[in-house]
């Protein structure tokens, strides 16, 4: 279904403001939320996702907040929103404190050929550092409640539930990208114009990194 | 893992109102047409809405983006019968390739599910895909207020 007028010109204004605020480009997801979901329906949808990002940088900050994000679009397999926002999360923990994320962006696609219960046992090896001791448990919870479709009991677990229901509901137009997504083509999503030097200098240590694990 | 020479899909009649088919191993454009084939052998004379097919993808390995277009022509002609179609995997990426499907189809009565069990609900109820996805998360969200005032759909 093609879109109307207004439709298209809200699309190029949305496109545009996502360029100038946050300083990356959507491609055409701004577009088929607008298709799917009609002008008032895009911008709810946009309000609720800034609404449950906010809440969960103001409770557990920024790189857990991305991870979090992450590990819930992980599990509906949208590629574009697992290594845009774990990307993001590796920027803010490189920034904050000079040392590569645990979760490679390049590790992710293998991950989701995973099952659920393997590529848990993954990111829980993978997070096993006493730094990532809580969101460790935060995931562990939101294994629970995505998988085992236990009720909320625990203080954090509603805005967890909220995470996980909020990103199947945005993935449903974001697959039209995550489908085919790869490291290196999804930008930062989530975090509000990272500079270049810290991409630079975080691409750089990441490669090395790479190329450390992979020397004979 | 599937062995060269196994069949890359099964197909069970339907039974109880329930069709269910499941892919495994590598799965191509040569197989999604064999499998069109027989599905429209097999429900020339289904009734539209009297049954409500499940496609088990937990076995599937890997499914090229020939083979991916025409589970997509799958999809558009089972919308036409089926009440429901649920796909069922255990593995993400999997999920996202049957969210593609639903998305792409599109077909608002088609879901993806890691598992069989938590689609009953859904499969028993007549909510659209986007309408009920819409609803949960704003439902949490209303909760996180307090009052609930965004549980609108």
């Amino acid at each position: 279904m093609s879109l109307t007028l207004p439709q298209r010109a809200l699309s190029a204004a949305l496109r545009a403001m996502t360029r100038m605020t946050a300083g990356y480009d959507l491609g055409p997801i701004q577009e088929e939320m607008v298709r799917l979901h009609g002008l008032r329906g895009t911008f709810r949808l946009m309000k609720l996702g800034a609404e449950v990002t906010n809440r969960l940088t103001a409770s557990f900050g920024e790189a857990t907040a991305q991870t979090l994000i992450g590990v819930a679009a992980l599990w509906n397999g949208c590629r574009y929103c697992v290594i845009g926002h774990i990307y993001s999360a590796n920027l803010f923990i490189f920034r904050d404190h000079r040392v590569l994320g645990p979760l490679d962006e390049e590790s992710l696609v293998p991950l989701m050929y995973m099952t659920d219960h393997e590529s848990f046992a993954v990111i829980n090896q993978r997070f096993a550092d006493p730094r990532f001791e809580r969101l460790r448990y935060l995931i562990d919870r939101m294994f629970r409640l995505r998988f085992q479709d236990i009720d909320p009991v625990e203080p954090e677990d509603e805005l967890l539930k909220a995470t996980i229901t909020y990103w199947e509901w945005l993935n449903e137009c974001t697959i039209i990208l995550g489908i085919d997504a790869v490291p290196g083509q999804v930008p930062a999503l989530g975090y509000m114009r990272p500079s270049d030097q810290l991409i630079a200098a975080y691409d750089r240590a990441r490669a090395a990194a790479r190329a450390a694990a992979t020397a004979p | 893992m599937v062995a060269p020479n196994q069949p890359t899909w099964s197909l069970a009649p339907i039974d109880a109102g329930r069709l269910n088919l499941a892919l495994r191993g590598d799965f191509s454009a040569d197989t999604a047409r064999e499998l069109e084939r027989a599905l429209r052998q097999q429900l020339s004379a289904a009734v539209p809405g009297s049954f409500e097919a499940i496609i088990n993808l937990s076995d599937l390995a890997r499914c090229d983006v020939d083979g991916r277009q025409g589970l997509l022509d799958i999809q558009r002609y089972l919308g036409r019968l089926a009440r429901r179609t649920v796909y069922v995997a255990e593995r993400p990426l999997f999920r996202g390739l049957g969210l593609w499907l639903c998305h792409n189809a599109p077909d608002s009565n088609a879901r993806t599910f890691p598992s069989l069990e938590q689609a009953r609900a859904w499969l028993a109820s007549d909510e659209r895909r986007e309408d009920a996805l819409a609803q949960r998360a704003a439902s949490w969200i209303g909760r996180l207020r307090g009052a609930g005032r965004e549980a609108r759909p």
